[in-house]
């Protein structure tokens, strides 16, 4: 699942989840997702579970403050790094390369 | 985060209270920090042993927020693993770091609010100018649960449907929520499906109940180890909560006296939460101090709170202004008595390094988090709209993001802070236990009565179990009497209360306080070189 995967998927997930509107032009991948207004402060923690579960990483604290985890986009690359992070973890615990 | 830290030699004989240091020197506190009560491994309040210079702490509980000054400029901010306690820091156009309780009073001294982080939670920063060394290293929940093995009291969660440990349980935090919740079935009402628990989980269920009650008294002999001869106020709603507070307050303090909170909306009546006080506070024979504010005195100090608070979520504004009624109430009765109160008192907690010969008069205990530690919240519909919305999330994932949602949370301590009260919120003597509990567990809709017969068995009146969820912030918004009703009907809604956090703290309302607070967390950062 490469990053754009990863951002379509989010994507889809908030568009339904926070029932943002198809005509809706501002919404994207771009769009910032707080600021915005598209998910408030409780959805922030439904957003973070779907994440968590949907691509088996966890957030870390600092990833959640950042710019880059303001939009869709970004959320997508902060996953593709957690993911192979984690991806690197693994192989080097089954005693391969990084 | 950029920027050379240049600590230079601390301003000698540094105090709490606001100090001209000269320019381009150290690091500097602004305004007083809020009291801490963290305990360590010692199972004490040890303020010596997080001094600079002593070996870091690797474990607490209970809430510190604290900037220790030491020896040759050396500084140690330390924050407890749950963020508690608070502390903002800010670089200041000259160098020197700022640091304070409230990011309000960094923005008073000049700072940008999008300047002002956290420091982070659970995390020890030693500061040494001589060396240019920052150290960091983290604190975790004390006791460490992982010192337990799974189905063992403080132990990681049984899994109810194999009774076996579930994967992923980190020490300190809940462990394994994600995954349990994920085996276990949601029924359509948002409970655990099934018809019942599993023999394993009850035991279980049992013997964490015994390591909770254990952690309590443990943390109230540390206190009582301290503050014996002090006067205990004890917020008093009659329900669970505060009722085991009670308990535990007259087991081990001599000097207790009950506080209950009551609008006066031209009610001839009591509310059931001041009738259940009274009883209660007649049946224990302890003393009852009652605050009964009318609307406007409710509503004078909403920037008050907001800025101590540290918030504009509706919710905890609320919750915070009921908590202003009863600071206020308290700090009338301490200063009847000939006590001052209020930010000249200078206790002797870990927050500075030189003792200070006066130890806090008074100190408030409240039964605040176990609303969080148990998932116990509710939404609330009034006129028609719904309040104090809650992630959809299964049992274990809510309480998860509840707890995490506490780092960001100071109704309670930063409210009766600024009516110069220290807060002591016992419960948090045991989170590590209680964050063991099941989402199982916590699903149930008898999860709280469960658990405080398990814990303080028949030392709560029956009737008092038998209450409904009593929510002294917040009345009974049905029939119009509570904070939520009055807040609505005048306008005070969370909307305005963000206009109001931003303008208090000079940022934009749009953007400012999202960029602060995201997911229950600060902004947050260590201040160290380059």
């Amino acid at each position: 699942m490469d990053v754009e995967d990863i951002a379509h998927t989010i994507e889809r997930f908030v568009r339904s989840h926070f029932s943002v509107s198809p005509r809706d032009p501002r919404f994207g991948p771009t769009a910032r997702l707080f600021d915005d207004g598209y998910v408030d402060s409780m959805g922030v923690a439904e957003l973070i579970a779907f994440i968590e579960d949907a691509f088996g990483v966890a957030v870390p604290d600092e990833a959640l403050m950042s710019d880059e985890f303001a939009t869709i986009a970004g959320m997508a690359r902060v996953v593709a790094g957690l993911r192979g992070a984690s991806a690197a973890r693994e192989r080097v615990a089954a005693g391969g390369e990084p | 985060m950029t920027g050379t830290t240049r600590i230079e030699a601390t301003y000698p004989g540094q105090r709490r209270r606001p100090v001209d240091a000269p320019p381009g020197q150290g690091t500097v506190l602004v305004g007083a920090l809020d009291r801490g009560f963290a305990i360590d491994a010692t199972d004490r309040i040890n303020a010596a042993a997080l001094a600079p210079g002593a070996p870091p702490p690797t474990a607490l509980a209970g809430a510190l927020g604290a900037a220790i000054f030491g020896e040759n400029g050396r500084v140690r901010l330390l924050r407890d693993p749950l963020g508690l306690g608070k502390l903002f820091w800010a670089r200041g156009d000259d160098g020197r770091i700022l640091l304070a309780a409230r990011p309000i009073r960094l923005v008073e001294a000049g700072c940008r609010f999008d300047d002002i982080h956290a420091l982070p939670l659970g995390t020890c920063v030693d500061l040494d100018p001589e060396s240019g060394a920052t150290a960091v290293s983290p604190i975790v929940l004390w006791p460490d649960p992982a010192e337990a093995g799974p189905g063992q009291p403080g132990g990681r969660p049984v899994d109810p449907a194999t009774a076996t440990d579930p994967d992923g349980a980190e020490p300190g935090h809940p462990a394994g929520s994600a995954a349990e919740d994920a085996r276990e079935p949601m029924s359509s009402s948002g409970t655990p499906a099934g018809t019942g628990e599993s023999e394993p989980l009850l035991r279980s269920l049992d013997a964490l109940a015994a390591r909770i009650r254990d952690d309590l008294h443990r943390y109230c002999r540390a206190l009582a180890e301290r503050f014996a001869d002090r006067r205990i106020y004890v917020c008093l709603s009659g329900g669970l909560d505060s009722t085991g507070v009670l308990i535990l307050a007259r087991e081990y303090f001599t000097d207790v006296v009950a506080v209950s909170f009551d609008l006066d909306r031209a009610r001839r009546t009591p509310s059931e939460d001041r009738a259940t006080a009274r009883r209660l506070a007649r049946e224990l024979s302890v003393p009852l101090l009652e605050v009964t504010v009318g609307e406007d005195v409710l509503l004078e100090p909403v920037d008050t709170v907001i800025a101590e608070g540290i918030d504009w979520r509706d919710f905890n504004v609320h919750a915070a202004l009921v908590n202003a009624a009863l600071a206020r109430g308290i700090a009338e009765e301490e200063a009847a008595r000939g006590v001052p109160s209020g930010p000249g008192a200078t206790p002797d907690t870990a927050n500075h390094a030189t003792a200070a010969p006066t130890d806090p008069p008074a100190l408030v205990f409240t039964g605040d988090l176990m609303n969080e530690f148990l998932a116990d919240y509710r939404e609330e519909t009034y006129r028609g709209a719904t309040h104090y919305r809650l992630p959809r999330l299964p049992p274990g994932r809510l309480r998860d993001a509840l707890v995490r949602g506490l780092e960001t949370s100071h109704r309670e301590i930063g409210v009766f802070e600024a009516w110069g009260l220290p807060v002591v919120q016992l419960y948090a003597g045991a989170a590590a236990a209680l964050l063991r509990l099941p989402g199982s567990f916590l699903g149930t809709p008898d999860a709280k009565q469960r658990l405080n017969r398990a814990v303080h068995g028949g030392r709560i009146p029956e009737y008092v179990y038998a209450r409904g969820k009593a929510r002294a912030q917040i009345g009974d918004p049905r029939t119009g009497r509570g904070v939520l009703a009055l807040c609505v009907e005048r306008g005070l809604d969370e909307a305005e209360f963000r206009r109001r956090f931003a303008r208090l703290h000079r940022t934009d309302p749009t953007a400012g306080p999202g960029r602060f607070i995201r997911a229950g967390h600060y902004r947050s950062a260590v201040p160290c070189r380059d």
